[in-house]
């Protein structure tokens, strides 16, 4: 419906342009997802909060607590690690000190453990061409990345939202949800429009190195695994080249 | 009586008499109330978020609300008078809080490609395409807020007095936001107007003052 008719303010010219903002009807299988999701729906969901909140109300007590409650996480996170002596061994030395003081402890303050020097778990051994599990590792590596992942400030409601969707999609279908896994990820990528991909890449540019690294290789392990298959099996990987490179 | 004979019948109901059968669990009734008014939610959130996914969620979560409100036996006082015009404003809060939770860029040619379809296009579908397509995007740069009230007002035909109580203002308020809105929005759509004058002069150079 366009209130072309109803809507002063606009010219012909403008209004030609505004109603040429149709939107196509859903998809006739929604509606059937919808229904299905509302009859597995078991629990009721929390009061609708008020939209239009005023600016005063937004910023008003609820925000002065959260300022303060993140002021206040951050003094002891920050004294924590002062104790810890991430700070050096001279701040280490003297905050304990205090401590001590508040806490009535007469005991001797501890000098500063030398630092220990992590060392970082050796590399997994690289998966065999082939194996049935080499696909199960990667799906486990999935869920720690999502996680990490739907921390991010960016893209964590994008995730949990597109995870939301994939259970109802699953629910829908009348079956049980079930946790990432990455030939699901890889048929989803393939379905993908080529500009949808493009922004993807873009997306995973924006991660920190460590993030994207990680990522590359979980991708690279799986596409390992499937070519070992493929090679076994003589079978046609289609969704190969689907998969995001840098 | 079969499946097809039961919605038939069901059909004829009005909306109280199906919201009557919803508060008893009954899914046909539902799927009734969903294929009359579900097209409403989706129909607001692809204009306010401007993509089809955003818009399929927000038009399940609308509906599944109105599922859990309609059979959740302490809140079924909560009445619903209208469901569609219940459903429109159910949407546009989701719409309005997921535009405040993400700081989206306003202009992207992705959610016209969602909207878009595969098919081989006419040179009249491309250039209706680009229409919408500019219609979208102007839209889409708006504040959130002044999106809204152009959306329920323009699209959806509201009367201020209506679309003034979706977005929980009081009239003048209401009023003051839609002026700032249509400003901006015409603004917004100057510059694609201009082209558009451009092109039609090179095509018609007589029409040349």
């Amino acid at each position: 419906m366009t209130g072309s008719d109803a809507m002063p303010g606009f010219d012909a010219a403008e209004r030609a342009l505004l109603d040429g903002f149709v939107v196509p009807p859903p998809r006739s299988d929604l509606i059937d997802q919808v229904v299905a999701a509302a009859l597995a729906d078991a629990p009721a969901m929390p009061p609708l909060r008020k939209a239009a909140r005023s600016e005063r109300q937004r910023f008003g007590w609820r925000r002065a607590w959260q300022v303060a409650g993140a002021v206040g996480a951050l003094g002891i996170v920050t004294a924590a690690a002062a104790e810890r002596g991430a700070f050096g061994p001279a701040v280490q030395e003297r905050v304990q000190v205090v401590v001590a003081r508040a806490i009535g402890d007469d005991a001797p303050v501890a000098t500063p453990p030398a630092p220990k020097r992590i060392n970082t778990p050796p590399a997994p051994a690289p998966l065999s061409a082939g194996s049935s599990v080499a696909t199960d590792i990667t799906d486990a590596r999935i869920a720690p990345m999502v996680e990490k992942l739907r921390r991010d400030p960016q893209l964590g409601a994008r995730i949990d939202r597109a995870l939301e969707r994939r259970k109802a999609r699953q629910i829908a279908r009348g079956e049980t949800p079930t946790p990432l896994d990455m030939a699901d990820l890889a048929r989803r990528y393939a379905q993908l429009s080529p500009e949808r991909r493009a922004e993807l890449r873009r997306k995973l540019a924006t991660l920190p190195p460590e993030q994207q690294a990680e990522i590359r290789a979980i991708i690279r392990d799986y596409r390992k695994a499937r070519r070992g298959q493929v090679t076994s099996q003589t079978e046609v990987i289609d969704d190969q080249s689907a998969l995001p490179t840098r | 009586m079969s499946d097809g004979h039961e919605q038939a019948s069901l059909a004829g109901l009005s909306d109280a008499a199906l919201l009557h059968r919803l508060s008893l669990r009954d899914a046909a009734a539902f799927r009734v109330l969903v294929e009359r008014h579900g097209a409403v939610p989706y129909r607001v959130a692809l204009r306010l978020l401007g993509s089809v996914s955003d818009a399929e969620d927000v038009m399940q979560e609308a509906l599944l609300r109105l599922w859990r409100l309609a059979t959740d036996a302490d809140r079924r006082g909560a009445a619903i008078n209208s469901p569609g015009a219940w459903l429109r404003q159910v949407a546009t809060n989701l719409c309005l809080d997921r535009l405040r939770s993400r700081q989206r860029r306003p202009d992207s040619g992705l959610e016209l490609a969602e909207i878009a379809d595969g098919a081989p296009l006419a040179d009249a579908q491309i250039e209706e395409m680009e229409r919408s397509g500019a219609a979208q995007r102007a839209i889409a740069r708006l504040p959130d807020r002044q999106r809204a009230a152009i959306v329920l007002t323009y699209y959806e035909g509201l009367a201020n007095a209506a679309a003034a109580q979706v977005l929980e203002l009081n009239h003048k308020a209401f009023e003051s936001l839609l002026v700032r809105a249509r400003k901006a929005l015409k603004a917004q759509l100057a510059p694609t107007l201009a082209m558009s004058l451009d092109s039609q002069l090179e095509r018609n150079p007589h029409d040349r003052i």
